[in-house]
Parts: structure tokens; sequence; C-alpha cells
């Protein structure tokens, strides 16, 4: 009886042997858990605030940066007045804030106070600039309805190093704190406006009005001192925006725009597109008619007296208006180190060909020659003050003075260690393969405290857009203290 | 006669047993262990991640995320508030579909990503973000092992193998540990198309949450460097209303947290 117990029960276990998983029979050993360290396993999780209703926001944060200039010696084409210091600092301290006065009105305020010292203004204590770059109340009512009245930062656009849609870029940055474009959008004035904006779950409608500012010279909010409002500049002419963001299709939400400035129209589009799990394509366009870009800019000045009225031009240009496309197009690629990279190709039909700046380069050498002579050293400042008006104005109107040019932006966070973010931003004129180059490094020494290493390039033979300008490039070392 | 029979059932137990899962395809297991991962109406929740190089804490992030899913396609579309570090404060990140958006207030300029950009250690925007992976991955039923979770404890699970259905999602294939008991997550294995191994993924910290048992950790091993660790701590859950509108490019300028 025993034995066949014995055999009933082995045949059993033999059987279960044979239908059970082997995997059930013991655990799978893990040697992935091994990977995670004890402390990180026995940690009480640390947990996040809980998110409350606020009734006001608050950032603040002060930023060091001190400057040593390269200079380049010998311009082809001189600057009639130069700033020739060799260094100069800035201390800007950065303060936003925004207050619910009611559940559907809020205040907005944004200002950035800066310190600038430059070399031989030691004696003077260097100065102060204030730059209110917001202060507008904004309330909302059928939930979808909104309203924005006051100086409003209104940005467009979905490239990264040239927006032809952002049409309220021109004269906005009243102090150029870096060349890198994103730096640039973080220290730019708004704009005067009443904005009204719809947002449906199929896209959005968006109107503004900008009024000019610009009548009076003498009223307090065109006061260009140190605490002065500059709405002059940034409120120059009167403008109208519309714009539609199309939410309706899915991976792709076209947006259209229609900007009135001056009697003249502007039609723009805004579109990206994914491609993978690691990629964008994007495309912003602008096209409107308008004349060249050294015909506006000297327009402009005679306007506003920069130069005299009834000044002859001293270059060819194309003073008829006709229409011109701006354009940028490019794609963003995410490698698996973290590392992005927007590479985009930049077209401004009103800027210079390269018979243009072949023609710019001519008149500057024979203003230069005149300026040997004192009986021709008023003619020839004039012509070179014609020729760097141009210049000035495609950096504040933020558009490429030249007609074809690449523009490169790679930003690779946590680099080679821990909490170092490297960015490099290259511009490359591609008519005279001059460039403009900026690596910068950032190290998060602290949780609330950044220390930076930047260097500014401007590069190419004398005869070319970034070889011809001075400084040649610069040093700058930063630290930014978030309160 | 009577020994046979009982013979014939206890060799066929095991069977029966393994019969019972057959019910269930792979796709609707994952299904389940998305209901645990995610509650079924809008929510928001606090992140935490604190990334770890050899055990020592080298950075930290804090976040607030509100989730919907889209009646369309079932899928989840998130807003991401950074609060930590401070130099990030405010900064929004968008997930519709394949549309991620990122909005600095300080440029007041928004810039698309693709879902490869990582926030921090190893943790992905998928990661972070609200995903439902029946959505995005076809599954297939491997076997079924027992497996040690990452609190040391033996789970019996299903080991399921994911394959993505589309070539925008962050991982070309998942081999995922779901137990067999209450459909809990536990393990993820997480591949590239050229099935190199990006991460190793323990879910744990399970409690109730929003009426359901939940997991509240998730730790996460770097494929490649695997002294790095990064763990994710989500709390606060809560249901809650979230406006059509919050989801749109052109609401981030507006949004103010609540």
């Amino acid at each position: 009886m025993i034995r066949v117990w014995y055999g009933f029960l082995t045949a059993a276990f033999l059987l279960s042997i044979l239908f059970i998983p082997s995997s059930a029979l013991y655990a799978q050993q893990d040697d992935d858990l091994d990977l995670i360290p004890d402390n990180v396993l026995s940690q009480p999780p640390e947990e996040a605030s809980e998110a409350l209703p606020e009734t006001y926001r608050f950032k603040i944060y002060l930023d060091e940066a001190a400057t040593a200039n390269i200079r380049r010696k010998n311009l082809v084409v001189p600057v009639p007045s130069s700033d020739d210091s060799d260094w100069n600092n800035r201390l800007s301290l950065d303060a936003k804030t925004e207050i619910d006065l009611f559940s559907n009105l809020s205040f907005i305020m944004a200002d950035r106070l800066h310190y600038l010292l430059e070399e031989n203004q030691e004696e003077s204590g260097g100065r102060v600039q204030n730059d209110l770059k917001e202060l507008y109340v904004t309330a909302n009512s059928y939930q979808f309805l909104y309203l924005d009245i006051g100086r409003v930062n209104f940005k467009n656009g979905v490239a990264v190093g040239f927006n032809p849609t952002d049409y309220f870029k021109k004269n906005a940055v009243s102090y150029r704190i870096s060349e890198d474009p994103n730096l640039l959008r973080e220290n730019r004035l708004g704009v005067v406006m009443a904005r009204a904006q719809g947002i449906w779950e199929k896209g959005t409608v968006t109107l503004a009005f900008a009024p000019e500012m610009n009548q009076d010279q003498d009223r307090w909010w065109t006061d260009d001192g140190s605490y002065g409002l500059r709405l002059d500049k940034t409120n120059r002419s009167n403008r109208t925006l519309s714009k539609i963001t199309l939410n309706a299709f899915p991976d792709f939400n076209p947006e259209f725009l229609y900007f009135y400035d001056s009697d003249r129209s502007y039609f723009g589009t805004n579109l990206t597109k994914g491609i993978g799990d690691s990629a964008i394509v994007y495309l912003e366009w602008s096209g409107s008619s308008r004349p060249d870009i050294f015909a506006q800019s000297l327009t402009e000045a005679q306007e506003s007296g920069i130069i005299p009225f009834n000044s002859l031009w001293v270059m060819d240009s194309g003073r008829e208006s006709h229409f011109r496309n701006q354009l940028a197009i490019g794609f963003s690629y995410t490698e698996k180190v973290n590392r992005t990279t927007f590479v985009e190709y930049h077209f401004n039909e009103a800027g210079f060909s390269q018979e243009d700046w072949d023609n710019w380069f001519r008149t500057g050498k024979e203003a230069g020659t005149l300026l040997q002579n004192p009986a021709t050293e008023a003619l020839g400042l004039g012509m070179l003050g014609q020729l760097w008006t141009t210049r000035k104005w495609s950096q504040e109107a933020q558009e490429p003075l030249s007609r074809h040019s690449i523009f490169i932006r790679t930003f690779w966070e946590d680099a080679i260690i821990h909490s170092l973010d490297l960015t490099g931003i290259t511009r490359i004129n591609l008519s005279d393969g001059s460039f403009f180059a900026q690596p910068m490094a950032e190290y998060h020494i602290k949780k609330n405290l950044t220390l930076s290493l930047c260097v500014n390039l401007f590069m190419g033979s004398d005869e070319t857009e970034y070889g011809s300008v001075d400084p040649l490039g610069d040093v700058k070392a930063g630290a930014t203290y978030y309160f | 006669m009577k020994q046979l029979l009982i013979l014939i059932l206890i060799a066929f137990l095991p069977v029966a047993s393994i019969a019972g899962t057959a019910n269930k395809t792979a796709d609707e297991i994952v299904a389940a262990s998305d209901a645990v991962r995610n509650p079924g109406k809008p929510f928001s929740l606090s992140v935490s991640l604190l990334e770890y190089r050899e055990g020592s804490l080298q950075d930290k992030m804090l976040l607030t995320v509100y989730s919907k899913a889209d009646q369309n396609s079932g899928q989840y579309r998130s807003l991401i508030r950074f609060i930590e570090p401070l130099r990030d404060e405010n900064k929004l990140m968008l997930k519709d579909g394949n549309n991620l958006w990122f909005f600095d207030p300080e440029s007041k300029s928004s810039i698309r990503l693709s879902p490869q950009q990582r926030l921090m250690g190893q943790a992905s925007n998928g990661d972070v973000v609200t995903v439902n992976f029946h959505k995005d991955y076809k599954a297939t039923m491997e076997n079924e092992e027992t497996i040690t979770d990452a609190d040391r404890k033996q789970r019996k699970c299903y080991k399921l193998n994911m394959m993505a259905l589309n070539e925008t999602v962050t991982y070309y294939r998942i081999e995922y540990w779901v137990d067999t008991e209450n459909d809990q997550p536990v393990k993820g294995k997480f591949y590239s198309e050229s099935e190199r191994l990006l991460k190793i993924a323990y879910y744990r910290g399970y409690r109730e949450e929003l009426g359901k048992i939940r997991p509240t950790e998730m730790i996460i091993i770097d494929g490649v460097d695997n002294k790095l660790v990064t763990k994710m701590n989500y709390s606060h859950y809560q249901f809650r209303e979230i406006p059509e509108d919050w989801f749109q490019r052109e609401y981030l300028p507006r949004f103010k947290g609540e």
C-alpha cells in the first residue's frame, strides 16, 4: 500500500514538473536590480509640493557679465563714430511679476535694470538703463476670450535664428546683451497694444493693434534716458496684426498671419512637422511689397532726422517697392546624448546680394579716401554714415543683412560632465563665406547659480560681411543668480 | 481509478492556470496596466525627479503635470510646468500627440521639440507625461515569469513584448512585466530600433491614489551608463477639470498654474 502511494506521488510530481512552466518554479535572477544602489531604494520619496491656486507669481534674478573686446584694426570701411572701449561690464536685475487682481483679471510686469560700465567711464561711474519690458492687464471672459492692454511682448515665429513673421521685433532690443537670438528675446521691449485672442479646441484667432506713439519726441513716453520708456521706438507707426492658428490636424498646426504697417501689407505663415521621434522640420515665411534694405533704412533714417532729408544716396538701390520674400526654413535633430541641433537657411530678398556688397565696399573705400583730405572729410563722413546706417538698421530690425545665409545652433545639455551645458551658434554668409561663431559654456554650480563663459568671433577677409566689423570678437564671463 | 483521476487533476492544475490567462489578450493586459498607471479622468499630479550617479544625488527637478485624454485618439495630452530648478521655473512643456512644444516665459517663445528630447538624466518626456502604451504598441505574450521587483519581492508576471505601431514613439520595442494578479506594471526594458537597450524601469511605491492602487515611484536605470539612475516620485494626485484651451500652443503664454 505504501509502495502504491509512493509511486502515485512520484508520478504526480514528475507530471507536474512536466506541465508547470520552468520559470514559475524559481524566481528569475534579476541582475538589473543590482544596478540600483541601496540608498536610492531606501531613501523616502521626495515629494514635490502640491500645485495650489496662486494669486501672484514672482521671479527675480541677477545677471552679471564682464566682456573683454578683441579689436579689429584698419577696417576697410571705417566706422564714423565707433565705440573703442576694450572692456565693459553689465550687471542686470531682472524681475517679473503676475498678480491676479480678480479671477478673470491679471496684472503683468517685467522689468530689467542694467548697470553698465565701460572703459573710460570709470570716473563718471557708469550709467543705469532701465528696460520696462512689459506692463499690461489681461482679462478673460467666456473662458475662451482674452483681452490684453498695455506694453506686451508679442512674439511670433517657429524658427530660431531669424523670424520673418515676428512683426513686432523691430527696435525691440534696447541693449544688445548677446548675439544669441534666445538671449536677445529675453531682453526685448514689448509694444503698447490692445490684443484680443480667442482660443478654441480647433484653433486660435488673434487680433492686435499697436498705435503710433512717435508724433512728439519730447513727451515722457518717448524719453530715451535711463528710465525712459522709449515707446517712440517700439511704437513707431500704427500697426495691426491678424493671426489664425489651426489645430485641426494631428501633428500639423499651420499658422497664417496678416500684418499691416505704414500702408504696407505683410503676409506670413508658420509650419512645423515632426519626422520620427528625433527630428522636426519647419518653415517660416513672410512676404510684402517693400524696397530693399538700403532704401528702407535710409528712408527711415531721413524721416527720423538721423541723416539729412535732402542728402543723396551713395549706393544704387532698389528704391521701388515690389513683392519681396523672407524665409527661414530648417530642421532640428535631437541625438540620444540630449544634444539638439537646429540648422536653418535664411533668405531675405530685400537683403544685400554679392553685387550690393561689392558696391558697399567700393563706396566705403572711396569715402575712406575722402577722409584724408580736410576739404572732403565731411563728405566722406556723410557717405560712411549712410553705409553704416544700413548695417545698424538691419541689426535693430533683426533681419539678415545678406540675401542668403545659414544659421546653426547646437545645444548640448549635461555635456561631457554633469551640469555643464554647451551651446554653439554660427551664422554663415553664403555669398562671401564669412561667418559669426559663438561657443558658450554654462555650468550650473548650484541649483540657483550658473556660471558662463562665452566667446564671440566675427571672421572673414577684409571685404566680407563679418570680416568688416569691429570688434573682431569678445570674451564674456558671466554669472546668473536666481532668488 | 480514483487515484488516476486525482493524478490527472494534479498534473493538469498548472495548465488550467495558464489557460485562464489565455482569456486575456496581451493587448488587454497592457490596457489594464495602463489603467493602473493612469486615472481615467483628467487629473494633475506633482513629480519629483532625482538623478543619482553611483548612488550620490547630483540633480533634482520638480514638476507639475496636468493630463487629459483626447476624446478622438484616446491618448493623453499633458501640460508640464517646471517648478525647480529656479532657472527653469514656470517654463512649460505641452505634449499633444506628436506635437511637443516648449515655452520659455523669459523669451515668450515656443519651440517645437522632438519626443527624443530628455528632461533630466534618463527621464524622457514620454516618462513624465501620461502615456497609454496600448495605443502606441502591439503586444504579444512571451510567457509568465516570477521576477524580483524593486522591493525585492517575488512577483508572478506576464512577460510581454511590445512593438511600436508608429515611428514617432520614443521606444521601438519594450519588454514589459505585468503582475498576473492585479495588472500592476513591475518592470520594463526599453529598446531602440537597433535593439540597443536604452533604459530599464521599475515601478514601485504602490498605494491608493484616485480610487485605485497605483505606482507612485519609477526607478530608471540608464541602458548604456548604468551608474546613472533616475528616481521619479508621483504625488498629490488630483482629479480636476482641465479646459481644452490648456492644450493649445497659443495658450502657453497665458498659463497661470491654476
